[in-house]
C-alpha cells in the first residue's frame, strides 16, 4: 500500500495528502508525519483529503495514534481532515478559518503529480521478509539467499527483491546487489513503523475476561498447557523467559499466543469460553493471539507447549512496552551463552 | 434484627444454640453455607440472610426431624410469625394443598439474628423434585420440605469451625441445577424481592451461577470429578440421564434474557452483592460452567 504526500513551499508546515483509501491511508500518513517530525523536531500538520472515512472515525483513529506514538511527538503533530461528512481540525482554534481554508485548497493541492511515490510504507508481505531477516540477526545465523528468505517467508522472490530495496535505502542492509543479506543491525527504524501499525500488519485478537473475574493469565497459561491444541505457540512474557533466563518481570501481565493461519475460536472457547474479544483500545487484555502464515520456533516436546520464535516474541514484549527487557534478550540470544 | 452478619459468627450461634447432641444429624445448606465457605470473598464479609437452612439426617427419618424441632421447643426455641400449626395434614376447605402446611421455622431462645428451617433428607427412592413430609408436633401439623437432589449435599460435605457440616458448593450447584430442568415448572418464588416477581428457577440458578463465580476455574474444573461419583452413587440407575440433562435449565436461563435479569437480580442482592454483577458476567460464567463441568458430565453420562 502507498499513500502520496505532497508538500508545497507556501506550506512548509503542511503535508497535504489525498487518499482514495481509507483507514490504512490515514495510518500510513500519520506514521509519515510522525517520522518526519521526529527527524526535523518542528512541528507540522496533516492536512488530508479522505473521503471514504468519516470525520468520527479519523477522530478515532487520532486518538489512537496519539497513544502509540513517543510522547514528544503530540504536542508537534495537529490533523486537519476532509472527507464527504465534513470536516474536524485537531486543533479548534480559528476551527470556521481552517474549514475554509481546508475546502479550497485540499480538493486540489493534496492531488499529487503523476510522479514516484514519496513514500512507502510497510505491506505485509515486506513484514515476513523482515521478520526473517530479523530472526536470522537475533540468532545469528549469518547472511541468508535470497531463495532461501523467500523459502522462509513465503513471499516471491520479487516481493524479496522489493523489501530488500527498501531496506537498502534505510540502511539497514548493506548495498550489495546478488549476495546473501544480512541486517546491517538491529533494524530500529522499521520496527518503529511495524509497532506503529501493529495492528493491521500483525491483526492480534484481544480478549478480555467477560466474567468479570480478576484477569488470570497464568491460570490460561495452566489449562493450555493441560492440553495443548495444535498450530498453537506462547510468546510475549512467557517465551521470553524461555529465551532469556535473566529476564527481569515478575508475573505475567497477559498471556500472548501465536497461532497458525486464521485465529480460531474453538481452542479459546475450551480454554475458557468468558474470553470475549475486544478492541485493541481497550487496555490490559488477559489474553493477545497473533495469527502467523507458519510457527517457527522451539520445537515442543511431549506434554509441552511450543515456544513462539524470538521475533513474534520480542514483538510482544514492545507491544507491552517492556522495551528494556527486550533490548535484554536481544543482547543475550546474540552473545555467546544462548543455546544454537 | 441484623439484616447483614458474618456467616461465621452465624455458624458459631449456631453451633453454640443447637443442642450438642444434634450437631452430628444436622448440614447447612443453601445461601449460608455458600457465604460461609466464600466468606473471604464477601463484600463487607457479610451476607443478608437470616435463613438458615438445616437438613436433618439421616434420610427419610421424618420421626427424627420431629424429635428435633420438638426438642428445640421445648429448649426454648422460638416459631417465627409464619410457622404456625394446622389442624390437620390436608387441608379441608378447598385451600391448594400446597400451601397449606407451614414450614418449622425456629428462632433460638434468645436472638433473632437467624432461625433454622428444618428440611427433611430425601429418601433415594423419592421420585418428586420436591415433596412436603406432614410432620406432626404439639400444636398441629408442619410440612417439611424434602428435594430429592439435596441428598447430593451428603457427598463432600464440610465441616465449619465450629463443627457444624455445611454442604459444598459443587454439590449445592449440582443439585440446584438438577432441580429447575426447566424454568417455569416450579413458578415464582412466595415473596416478591424488590418489588418484582422472581422465577424459583432464575433463582435457584442464578445462585448456581454465583457460586461458579465464586469458585475459581480451577475448582471448576474439578465440580465434574465430584459431580459424576455422586450421582452414580446416589442415582445409580439413571446417574447416565441425569449426567446428560443436569444443564437444560441453565441453557434456559442463559436463552432467556428476563429470567437472566432476574437471576442478575437474585445473587445482586444476594451472594454476589456489590460485585458490580450484570447480565452479560453472568452469561459468561455460565459458559463457563457449561464448558468445565456440565459438557464433560454429558459426555460421561455418555459412556
Amino acid at each position: 500500500m502507498r499513500i502520496e504526500s505532497v508538500h508545497h513551499t507556501a506550506y512548509p508546515d503542511r503535508m497535504f495528502v489525498f487518499s482514495s483509501q481509507g483507514a490504512r491511508d490515514l495510518h500510513a500518513a500519520l506514521l509519515q508525519l510522525a517520522l518526519t517530525v521526529d527527524e526535523t523536531k518542528k512541528r507540522k500538520s496533516l492536512w488530508i483529503y479522505i473521503p471514504k472515512m468519516t470525520i468520527g472515525r479519523i477522530q478515532f483513529e487520532w486518538r489512537r495514534f496519539l497513544r502509540v506514538v513517543d510522547q514528544k511527538i503530540p504536542a508537534l503533530i495537529s490533523l486537519v481532515a476532509l472527507t464527504n461528512d465534513g470536516f474536524w481540525a485537531s486543533s479548534s482554534g480559528g476551527a470556521g478559518d481552517l474549514e475554509k481554508e481546508a475546502r479550497r485548497l485540499l480538493p486540489t493541492m493534496a492531488r499529487p503529480a503523476s510522479s514516484a511515490p514519496q513514500w512507502t510504507t510497510i505491506s505485509p508481505k515486506f513484514f515476513e521478509v523482515w521478520k526473517v531477516l530479523l530472526g536470522a540477526w537475533i540468532m545469528r545465523e549469518g547472511p541468508l539467499t535470497a531463495l532461501e528468505v523467500s523459502r522462509r517467508s513465503a513471499a516471491s522472490i520479487p516481493t524479496v527483491a522489493v523489501a530488500l530495496r527498501h531496506l537498502r535505502r534505510r540502511g539497514e542492509i548493506a548495498e550489495t546487489r546478488n549476495q546473501p543479506i544480512e541486517l546491517l543491525g538491529f533494524p530500529r527504524a522499521t520496527l518503529r513503523e511495524v509497532l506503529a501499525l501493529s495492528d493491521s500488519l500483525r491483526r492480534p485478537a484481544h480478549y478480555y475476561d467477560a466474567s468479570g473475574r480478576p484477569p488470570d493469565p497464568a491460570g490460561l497459561l495452566r489449562h493450555l498447557r493441560a492440553a495443548p491444541p495444535r498450530g498453537l505457540a506462547i510468546g510475549g512474557v512467557v517465551a521470553a523467559r524461555h529465551y532469556d533466563p535473566d529476564f527481569d518481570l515478575n508475573g505475567l501481565p497477559r498471556l500472548d499466543v501465536v497461532v497458525e493461519g486464521k485465529v480460531p475460536s474453538d481452542w479459546v472457547r475450551n480454554v475458557d469460553p468468558a474470553m470475549r474479544v475486544v478492541p485493541p483500545t481497550v487496555p490490559s487484555p488477559v489474553l493477545v493471539v497473533h495469527p502467523v502464515k507458519s510457527l517457527r520456533g522451539i520445537e515442543p516436546t511431549k506434554g509441552t507447549l511450543r515456544m513462539a520464535d524470538p521475533v513474534e516474541t520480542l514483538l510482544d514484549l514492545y507491544e507491552l512496552r517492556l522495551t528494556d527487557q527486550a533490548e535484554h534478550m536481544i543482547a543475550h540470544l546474540r552473545s555467546d551463552k544462548a543455546p544454537r | 434484627m441484623s439484616e447483614n452478619i458474618d456467616p461465621k459468627i452465624l455458624f458459631d450461634l449456631i453451633a453454640h444454640h443447637l443442642p450438642t447432641e444434634l450437631h452430628r444429624h444436622v448440614l447447612i445448606a443453601g445461601s449460608l453455607a455458600a457465604a460461609y465457605h466464600h466468606r473471604d470473598r464477601l463484600i463487607g464479609g457479610v451476607i443478608n440472610t437470616k435463613d438458615a437452612d438445616v437438613v436433618i439426617q439421616p434420610a427419610g427419618a421424618v420421626a427424627e426431624c420431629e424429635r428435633v424441632a420438638k426438642l428445640l421447643l421445648t429448649r426454648g426455641w422460638r416459631r417465627t410469625n409464619v410457622c404456625f400449626g394446622r389442624a390437620t395434614p390436608k387441608p379441608t376447605d378447598g385451600s391448594p394443598t400446597d400451601d397449606w402446611l407451614r414450614a418449622i421455622r425456629l428462632l433460638p431462645k434468645d436472638s433473632d439474628a437467624y432461625f433454622l428451617e428444618l428440611l427433611s433428607f430425601p429418601a433415594t427412592d423419592q421420585r418428586e423434585i420436591k415433596r412436603w413430609e406432614p410432620c406432626q408436633l404439639d400444636d398441629g401439623w408442619y410440612g417439611l420440605p424434602c428435594f430429592r437432589y439435596m441428598g447430593l449435599t451428603a457427598t463432600d460435605r464440610r465441616v465449619s469451625e465450629s463443627g457444624i457440616s455445611h454442604a459444598s458448593p459443587a454439590m449445592m450447584a449440582l443439585a440446584n441445577l438438577l432441580s429447575h430442568p426447566t424454568l417455569r415448572a416450579a413458578g415464582t418464588i412466595g415473596k416478591p424481592e424488590g418489588g418484582r416477581t422472581i422465577l424459583r428457577a432464575a433463582k435457584d440458578l442464578g445462585r448456581v451461577l454465583a457460586l461458579a463465580w465464586l469458585a475459581s476455574t480451577d475448582e471448576l474444573r474439578e465440580w465434574v470429578n465430584l459431580w459424576e461419583p455422586a450421582l452414580r452413587e446416589r442415582f445409580s440407575s439413571e446417574h447416565r440421564a441425569l449426567a446428560r440433562r443436569a444443564g437444560e435449565g441453565l441453557r434456559e436461563l442463559l436463552a432467556d434474557p428476563d429470567a437472566l435479569d432476574q437471576a442478575r437480580h437474585s445473587v445482586d442482592t444476594g451472594l454476589l452483592r456489590g460485585h458490580g454483577m450484570d447480565a452479560a458476567k453472568l452469561r459468561a460464567v455460565g459458559e463457563q460452567l457449561l464448558v468445565f463441568a456440565l459438557e464433560p458430565l454429558a459426555s460421561r453420562g455418555k459412556n
